[in-house]
């Protein structure tokens, strides 16, 4: 097994301890850290992403192993700043106006990560204003957003307004998701795609951006 | 039959005069019902033991009369008798603009424990707050505020009437993950990682919290309710896993169940969302009686008509209508087909409730829930 798949394994076990050792020797070894990102750390988490959309793996699984990538990451990140490497592209994520609710806006989170994304989250309960401030702020290539209830999945459409009134809609993909948010609902609010589960949700992002 | 009496002779895999039809309509159905601004129904200042609020279960059983479906009451349970000076939570509700903010102080031997509940006008509760914010010295507060031991009931439901021979009245005992995560500060990833990371010490927690809640089935069944129904969202495999409920869950469930079975109480088991991947081991390894809401895609996995044919014999199935796509948006004739597809499915012989997933929406219209019952009446006689 070379050091990559070392990396990989590690990862996809959770085990954040050994991630962490095998990034660190691999440093040590004089692996370029986009290789180690790469071929080591998202390849273990691409493999843990494809089992949770087949439905072979489970939540408090992939909180593990997005530990143990989180672990390896902190080691790379610092000499991937400024680099080409260091992202895939940047996505705004939050839940919407008047909801609370965060356990499918992070598992979301948890997977852009996994994929190589830098993640930016709002929180919840997230007002149409602060997506824009966001939107400004950091030029994401992505926003996406998350309701759990139907009465404050209609706020969706307020923040693509919101983003349209200020000319930032064209610079940014929108998609949604969330229980009773369906395809047709992200077609009718003008979103560019809609996720049904965590892990379509990276694919999608990689799809609108075509990484 | 009465609804009760129909209820109960389903959980006993028995034919009825019809199939029982009981969609999960709590707590938002009931709620718009009446009108009132959430936050008043469910702080209505009276006492009342259990989940909700004493003017939530009225209008509970108002609502089940209103749709002519048989109810299922899991409101109420028994008041807790504690010594003299024992640590208890203290609530302030301080008025804001969204609702009430109901701020929670607890003073134990060992230091403060806080928590805080976001009461809105037209939405769900919403916990901001929670006790255990650091591992071991809040748990070591929520000992004290539990009690060690010599753990002690009222001997009888106060409630019990208010649903009558309209359903069936059946008190909750919620499973571990489900108390932690309504205990534990920091969402459900700290919670998960608390399994993960501090899994000796959580075995330590869950073996005090066992103690307790069999204490508490112990005194439930004493009582003699309708039925025992054990459960919370915290152990659906949509966040949770088979792992951690082999751990955690089944064995508070075997010696539940037993405890049930023993004096001839239902025992009920309540996962929603994913389950699938439970049934098996509930109907094999437990004496649960009666398995729900058994969701459908795409919030749950369960189908219906497998889960007849493999667990059929052991256990009786209650639900599996999707809420929060189907029962909102479906026409009523949509509704009617799919129900009688599921009495095609799971109803012969008995040991079947025509019933919904979790907790049908705050819009789901009437229609679709008054089709329900019509079918059930209807289509569903034996």
């Amino acid at each position: 097994m070379d050091i990559y798949q070392e990396i990989a394994s590690n990862v996809e076990q959770g085990y954040s301890e050994k991630a962490k050792k095998a990034v660190e020797r691999a440093l040590a070894e004089g692996c370029p850290p986009a290789e180690i990102l790469h071929k080591g750390l998202i390849a273990g988490m691409n493999v843990v992403a494809e089992r949770f959309k087949s439905g072979h793996m489970f939540l408090p699984e992939v909180l593990a192993v997005a530990g143990a990538m989180k672990a390896g990451m902190t080691l790379v990140k610092p000499l991937l700043a400024g680099t080409k490497q260091s992202s895939f592209g940047k996505v705004v994520i939050g839940t919407v106006r008047g909801d609370m609710h965060d356990i499918g806006k992070n598992l979301v989170a948890i997977m852009l990560e996994g994929a190589g994304f830098e993640v930016i989250d709002l929180g919840t309960d997230v007002r149409a204003d602060k997506f824009v401030e966001a939107v400004e702020r950091e030029r994401p290539a992505v926003v996406g957003m998350s309701a759990l209830l139907t009465t404050t999945m209609l706020h969706m459409k307020g923040v693509i307004d919101a983003l349209e009134q200020k000319n930032l809609r064209g610079g940014v993909k929108i998609i949604v998701g969330g229980a009773p948010i369906s395809n047709n609902f992200a077609n009718e609010i003008k979103a560019d795609g809609y996720a049904r589960d965590a892990g379509s949700a990276a694919d999608l992002v990689r799809s609108l951006l075509k990484t | 039959m009465t609804s009760k009496e129909r209820m109960l002779t389903a959980f006993r895999r028995k034919k009825a005069d019809r199939v029982p039809v009981c969609p999960d309509i709590s707590v938002m159905v009931p709620a718009k019902r009446t009108g009132r601004p959430f936050d008043e129904l469910f702080l209505d200042g009276k006492e009342h033991t259990g989940w909700t609020s004493e003017t939530y279960t009225k209008a509970y059983v108002d609502t089940v009369k209103y749709f002519g479906m048989d109810g299922w009451y899991v409101y109420g349970g028994l008041k807790e008798v504690r010594p003299e000076g024992s640590p208890k939570f203290i609530e302030t509700i301080v008025p804001v603009s969204e609702g009430k903010l109901v701020k929670r102080v607890c003073q134990t031997p060992l230091g403060e424990l806080k928590e805080e509940e976001m009461f809105f006008g037209d939405e769900p509760s919403w916990r901001d707050e929670k006790p255990i914010k650091n591992l071991r010295e809040d748990f070591e507060r929520m000992k004290y505020l539990l009690g060690h031991d010599s753990w002690r009931w009222e001997k009888s439901f106060k409630d019990r009437e208010r649903i009558g021979d309209y359903g069936v009245y059946s008190p909750v005992v919620a499973v571990f993950q489900d108390w932690w995560f309504n205990n534990r500060h920091g969402g459900f990833e700290r919670c998960f990682m608390d399994f993960h990371e501090e899994g000796k010490f959580l075995e330590e927690v869950h073996e005090f919290w066992m103690d307790w809640s069999l204490a508490y089935v112990r005194a439930l069944v004493e009582a003699r309710p309708d039925e025992v129904m054990f459960g919370g969202s915290s152990a659906s495999l949509s966040i949770s896993s088979p792992d951690l409920f082999r751990r955690f869950e089944l064995p508070f469930l075997q010696r539940a169940s037993k405890i049930c079975r023993e004096a001839g109480i239902i025992s009920h088991l309540h996962v929603c969302g994913r389950s699938w991947e439970l049934v098996q081991i509930v109907a094999d390894e437990t004496d649960i009686d009666v398995m729900e809401p058994m969701e459908e895609p795409p919030g749950g996995n369960v189908d219906i008509a497998e889960a007849k044919r493999r667990v059929g014999g052991k256990l009786c199935i209650k639900g599996n209508i999707n809420t929060f796509d189907f029962m909102l948006n479906a026409t009523p004739d949509q509704v009617g087909a799919k129900c009688k597809k599921l009495i095609d499915d799971a109803g012969a012989d008995g040991g079947f409730v025509l019933s919904t997933g979790d907790q049908c929406g705050r819009d789901t219209p009437h229609a679709n829930l008054f089709k329900m019952v019509e079918v059930a009446e209807t289509y569903g006689r034996y």
